[in-house]
């Protein structure tokens, strides 16, 4: 569950078709963005949600930056009313994401932004940008060796020498 | 360096072809776990002899047979005589076909032999490739006793060579079917040898592809079925008794329409659950006392009747002239006449994309992909 703050009616006003809400990022800084711009983020809304259930407005405290942060405002506001399949909690996923050129830009950025924003997409549960930036890592590893792809991904390799040389390992069906 | 949760990782791998995992899958123990089943979930074989051997090796691995779902036999049309007179691949793939029955999550089979041509003679240089498939036929459906427990829910077996052996007359053979629900059917042109039944396409036609389609487990349980053959298939295959009842997909190839074979009324009984409908090269029969269909009479009735339909496909035979869509049974062949193609030729056409046009609004109106 994420940390929530009570705030005044001032820093987050509104009744209106389109109401404003307080996103606080881990550096502690303070965006005020319109709920419809966030209504594609499933964490979002289940958490207006709650703020009607208890007629209190809250501020969201979220885990990542204020870099990454608007960088997700940022993808929100560019598909702002427009319906995407991947975020249709009725809809059936779709096996392999999308390609959309405007999202292909809005990720050429570089390998470390791009895992954070997965994370904040996955977080925020905004299933069309987890499916976009998973698309653009899965480019990023694909044709790598396996010892580029640890770096990539940052992993370490755990295997023993044993488990590395068992015929299992060398399967290739 | 951000870490990531093992549901990101898993959307990651999920755009990757499983084929490109290999080296993901060598990066680290959780990465093994993860790309492993997606790896293995499908295994491709072919006749060579790398690839029986390393579908042998998969099949000894627990830990990774536990993952595979499918198994794709496709065999190699590029140097095939060399191929098929190789007893290594062949005692290596009927080896490991034999443990089909110990892989337990297997519900898919998919086995592809190589198209041949026209003729094929027991005694002639073709007898390897008879013999051949015989033997990869009888290791996937193993010995009668005891049975295999084959769990087999999609099974596609194309370019069947229709000279029935003793493994098209065996229980463990018709056992392969018994909880199909998707079945693809593909048999080979008629064999030519003289005026023996048991080696011509029609007496397989007549016989087992008939006590397959009519075995009373698939009639419960079938939802697609594909039958397709490259030459005409006329009044040997009987469909007046049977009925799918969850029947939503249904592919004829070459099968000939007329009230024998009883092709119409047979698409028609299933109107109410077929919603996939491919017809490619399907010609009418004009043989016969009464005056047959139409095309254009079919169409409609399908327009009126088919109310599930929301996917039709129908490819007809072209020559230069026009669409060759009527034949008539001469010395066992079905041929085309000129004059049978050009008598509704316009009523046809215009049936069709009637028919067409229904099945589009409907597909439409339903939000259907």
């Amino acid at each position: 569950m994420p940390t929530i703050v009570s705030v005044d009616d001032s820093t987050v006003p509104g009744e209106g078709s389109s109401r404003l809400l307080l996103l606080v990022s881990s550096d502690n800084k303070h965006i005020v963005v319109e709920e419809d711009i966030m209504s594609r983020s499933r964490f979002i809304s289940k958490q207006v949600e709650g703020f009607e259930a208890t007629s209190q407005r809250h501020a969201i405290l979220l885990p990542f930056s204020s870099f990454v942060l608007n960088k997700v405002i940022e993808y929100c506001s560019h598909y702002r009313g427009y319906y995407l399949l991947e975020d249709d909690p009725d809809a059936a996923p779709p096996g392999r994401s999308p390609v959309r050129e405007w999202d292909q830009e809005f990720l050429d950025v570089d390998r470390n932004m791009l895992l954070r924003i997965i994370k904040a997409a996955h977080y925020l549960e905004i299933k069309s940008l987890v499916g976009s930036c998973a698309r653009a890592i899965a480019d990023m590893i694909r044709g790598k060796t396996t010892e580029e792809m640890r770096e990539i991904l940052g992993v370490e390799n755990d295997f023993t020498p044993e488990e590395e040389h068992s015929p299992s390992s060398k399967c290739t069906g | 360096m951000p870490s990531l949760p093992i549901e990101l990782l898993n959307a990651i791998v999920d755009q990757v072809p499983p084929d490109e995992l290999y080296n993901f899958r060598a990066a680290s123990k959780l990465f093994n776990d993860i790309a492993t089943p997606r790896i293995f979930r499908c295994i491709g074989v072919t006749n060579t002899l790398i690839s029986a051997k390393a579908f042998g090796n998969v099949v000894k691995c627990q830990n990774i047979m536990e993952h595979v779902r499918e198994v794709r036999y496709v065999e190699n049309e590029d140097d095939s005589a060399l191929v098929y007179n190789d007893e290594d691949v062949l005692q290596s793939l009927c080896s490991t076909f034999s443990y089909l029955d110990q892989i337990p999550a297997l519900d898919t089979l998919t086995v592809v032999f190589e198209p041949l041509g026209h003729f094929i003679v027991r005694g002639s240089s073709e007898t390897p490739r008879l013999d051949h498939q015989t033997a990869i036929l009888t290791a996937i459906a193993g010995p009668s006793c005891p049975p295999k427990k084959l769990n087999l829910r999609t099974l596609t077996l194309n370019n069947l060579i229709p000279v029935i052996e003793d493994i098209h007359k065996s229980s463990s053979f018709f056992a392969l079917f018994q909880r199909v629900t998707v079945l693809r059917l593909t048999i080979l042109p008629e064999l030519d040898i003289e005026g023996d039944s048991l080696f011509s396409s029609d007496y397989f036609w007549r016989k087992t592809t008939r006590d397959v389609v009519g075995l009373p487990a698939l009639a419960s349980n079938l939802t697609s079925l594909a039958l397709c053959s490259r030459v005409d298939v006329g009044p040997v295959l009987f469909f007046l008794n049977l009925t799918y009842p969850c029947l939503t997909s249904l592919t004829l190839q070459s099968i000939i329409f007329n009230p024998v074979v009883g092709t119409r009324d047979f698409i028609r009984r299933h109107c109410r659950t077929l919603t996939d409908l491919e017809l490619v090269r399907c010609k009418i029969s004009m043989d016969g006392n009464t005056p047959p269909k139409l095309w254009a009479e079919v169409w409609d009735s399908f327009a009126e009747e088919l109310g599930a339909l929301v996917h039709l496909r129908v490819e007809l035979e072209m020559n230069p002239a026009h669409a060759l869509r009527y034949a008539r049974q001469v010395g066992g062949m079905f041929l085309c006449y000129d004059d049978d193609q050009k008598a509704n030729a316009g009523g046809d056409s215009e049936a069709l994309e009637r028919l067409r046009e229904v099945v589009a609004v409907r597909r439409h109106s339903l939000g259907a992909v």
